[in-house]
């Protein structure tokens, strides 16, 4: 694309010199006097200065459309300058031409600086130039002997060339005295039109469009006003001083213009260049959806400018960054440039049009807009897993509260009560034996001897309950031996199983043990249950399956103690998951990452 | 020979209120008048036995013993009531507003000898 755009550009140029080359030759030979390289640099500077801005245009991707147009406009007005000529084709051909200046310029004027007319009254007053041009200008060329001077296009007053394409006997009144006058009146009031439109596009557009536009609305504004003056001195005084005066300020009105072209596109360039560097400046560090649009509205002093995001992934919709499904605000026409991520439609940025094909926007804007919304979905991530975290933890330390409690019920309302009566009855059976009410027994003593094992054995099986001792001699010893005393009959495969780090071994021990005491408590109908450790891979597995009823873990969701046997594993990197059908038992699976040993 | 002092025992344990039951029957001039494992049972209790001597453990679900103490106070202040509990009386600060009208014993210091110096404190 680039390589053809240049070897286009460099066309044009090359082409443009040749036609420049030209006028200056057509003009230093046909000039009747006075300063004929001054006259011919003017003719040329309006092929070549329109050419050249032309080409620039082309380089800058909003303006192709109107820089390819612009070049085509210089290469016809070349055919304007013809007119300086002495000899009568050419000079006839010139004259004719300049007709279609007026139209061409009407047309580049309104189409800056996108190279489309905008509205329908734009092409509105374009195609009515054209009916002019074709209805009270062409039909002229055969019916007149001279054409009307002095003339912008031809500095000769009494001595110009015949028209060569006359073609009737003689000129009828009727153009001198209806067309002329008519035709040169629309002209002005078409050029009118055109800066009206201008100046309203102005007062109706954004900042940007506003600052590329002025320097063409003063030129513009300021050819009607020469125009309108030159038809009243002309009618007024046509030997006045004054006409020669403004018909070079209408010819030197062309490059005037394209240099009011450059000074808009320029006014562009650098003002996008700005936006863009602004734009950096004020984004902060971790921009949100929200700081991206106001960074971008201000940068680009499109205070209209809205960001709506795509919520849901198919058949989603538009919405802003509160949710609420996103309309455009009606009124002023917006563009709307998509942002997508990786092939997935992510925002959409509605705003001034004038921005929509500016590369440079349209990057920086969707760049930042990936970004951001990258960042703020990672922000929402990292808070969602943190919330998780926090709260794993509260329940831990719930859980932790709630062992404690517990323990302290247990001994209060087992051991303590027991070896407070045990107590009570030792004094009593010492008075009895005093006071000679009862006669020694020793059977009284063993009986006693008894409560105190009751008493031991609810303190072991507390104590147990809190760290099984077996649990320091490993994962496996501690297994085999919760296996022994359950109410189930239990096996446990746990072949190759060494030691691991202390907690990784509780962990693993107490939701094994969780495990099974649910298979006891709920798994109705079971017989047996299995408990199969072993470790590959870097991962330490264990499974606890029962042959019991089995349920659905989809509907009946999770209880305290399937939350406290997630939490267990989590703080030790591992995960839980639970395999189970009505009629097909119960499996407890759970993986951990272990260090290679 | 004076009347039996009719004591009622209050305590969510049943190990206690065994206990409390032997005791009773080895003290002469004792005798049980029921028992109950809860405030609200004892508060009918009393109503319906009417004992001389209550004994009420401080920790039970629902009423505890010192509330309890303070109802039977206003409504039986003729019944003697005692606090009695595994902890020790630092542990159980709210009954310390009682310790003039309700006395504070130790479960483990139970026994014929502390039932008779209770009456004889309290009682008549």
């Amino acid at each position: 694309m680039a390589g053809s755009d240049e070897r286009v550009g460099i066309a044009a140029a090359a082409l443009g010199a040749v036609l420049c080359a030209i006028t200056v030759w057509v003009t230093v030979e046909g000039a009747p006097g006075g300063h004929p390289w001054l006259e011919a640099l003017a003719r040329a500077s309006t092929v070549g200065v329109p050419i050249a801005v032309g080409i620039y245009a082309r380089g800058r991707p909003p303006f192709r459309r109107f820089g390819t147009l612009l070049i085509a406009a210089g290469f016809a007005w070349f055919l304007s300058t013809l007119a300086a000529s002495s000899e009568s084709l050419p000079y006839s051909v010139g004259r004719v031409a300049s007709w279609a200046v007026e139209v061409g310029l009407l047309y580049v004027v309104l189409a800056f600086p996108t190279g489309r007319l905008p509205a329908r009254v734009d092409r509105l007053i374009v195609g009515s130039a054209v009916l002019t041009l074709l209805l009270l200008y062409l039909p002229t060329m055969f019916l007149v002997e001279q054409y009307p001077s002095p003339s912008p296009y031809a500095m000769c007053d009494s001595d110009c060339p015949a028209n060569a394409f006359m073609l009737a006997g003689s000129e009828p009144a009727f153009v001198a005295d209806v067309v002329r006058p008519l035709r040169e009146l629309l002209t002005v009031c078409f050029f009118a039109a055109a800066a009206v439109r201008l100046g309203y596009r102005m007062s109706s557009a954004g900042h940007l469009t506003r600052r590329t536009l002025a320097p063409v609305f003063t030129v513009a504004s300021a050819r009607v006003g020469v125009m309108a003056a030159t038809v009243a001195v002309r009618a007024v005084d046509p030997g006045a001083a004054l006409v020669p005066v403004l018909s070079w300020l209408l010819t030197l009105a062309v490059p005037a213009m394209a240099i009011a072209f450059l000074v808009g596109l320029g006014r562009w360039r650098l003002f996008v260049g700005g936006a863009v560097q602004r734009l950096a400046g004020r984004l902060p560090p971790h921009p949100g959806p929200d700081d991206l649009r106001v960074a971008l509205a201000d940068a680009f002093e499109d205070p209209g400018l809205e960001i709506a995001y795509w919520i849901g992934d198919g058949d989603g919709h538009w919405a802003d960054a509160a949710e609420i499904p996103y309309l455009p605000p009606p009124g002023a026409p917006r563009s709307v440039t998509e942002v997508h991520d990786g092939g997935r439609k992510v925002a959409a940025i509605v705003h001034d049009p004038a921005l929509a094909e500016e590369r440079a926007f349209v990057g920086a804007a969707t760049s930042y807009a990936v970004i951001t919304f990258d960042n703020h979905r990672l922000s929402a991530q990292a808070a969602a897993l943190l919330r998780q975290v926090a709260d794993s933890r509260a329940r831990i330390q719930a859980t932790a509260d709630d062992e404690r409690r517990r323990i302290e019920r247990d001994l209060h309302d087992g051991a303590q009560q027991r070896l407070v009566a045990l107590r009570i009855k030792l004094m009593l059976t010492a008075d009895q034996l005093d006071d000679g009410s009862r006669d020694g027994d020793p059977a009284l003593l063993r009986t006693l001897g008894d409560e105190v094992d009751t008493a031991l054995d609810e303190i072991r099986s507390l104590a147990h309950g809190i760290y099984p001792a077996t649990l320091d001699r490993g994962l496996v010893e501690a297994l085999r031996s919760a296996a022994l005393q359950g109410p189930l009959p239990i096996v446990v495969h746990a072949a190759g199983i060494g030691r691991y780090p202390r907690e990784l071994e509780t962990a693993v021990y107490f939701t094994c043990l969780e495990a099974l005491q649910n298979a006891a408590k709920h798994a109705s109908g079971a017989t047996a249950a299995v408990v199969d450790v072993a470790e590959e891979a870097g991962e330490l597995r264990f499974e606890v399956r029962d042959d019991g009823a089995g349920y659905d873990p989809a509907t009946a969701g999770e209880g305290m103690g399937l939350t406290s046997m997630r939490d267990r594993l989590a703080a030790v990197g591992g995960r839980l998951t639970i395999v189970s059908s009505p009629g097909h038992g119960t499996r407890v699976r759970a993986v951990i990452p272990v260090e290679p040993r | 020979m004076d009347p039996a002092v009719r004591v009622l025992t209050v305590d969510d344990q049943p190990l206690f209120r065994g206990i409390a039951r032997e005791v009773i029957d080895a003290t002469p001039g004792f005798e049980v008048a029921g028992e109950a494992s809860n405030g609200e049972e004892a508060l009918t209790a009393v109503e319906t036995l009417s004992p001389q001597l209550v004994l009420l453990d401080v920790r039970m679900p629902g009423m505890n013993g010192v509330e309890v103490a303070q109802r039977l106070t206003a409504s039986h202040p003729e019944t003697v009531v005692v606090l009695i509990s595994v902890e020790e009386a630092a542990d159980v600060p709210s009954a310390a507003s009682l310790t003039e009208r309700v006395p504070f014993v130790r479960k483990r210091d139970f026994g014929p000898g502390l039932l008779r110096r209770l009456w004889a404190a309290y009682g008549q």
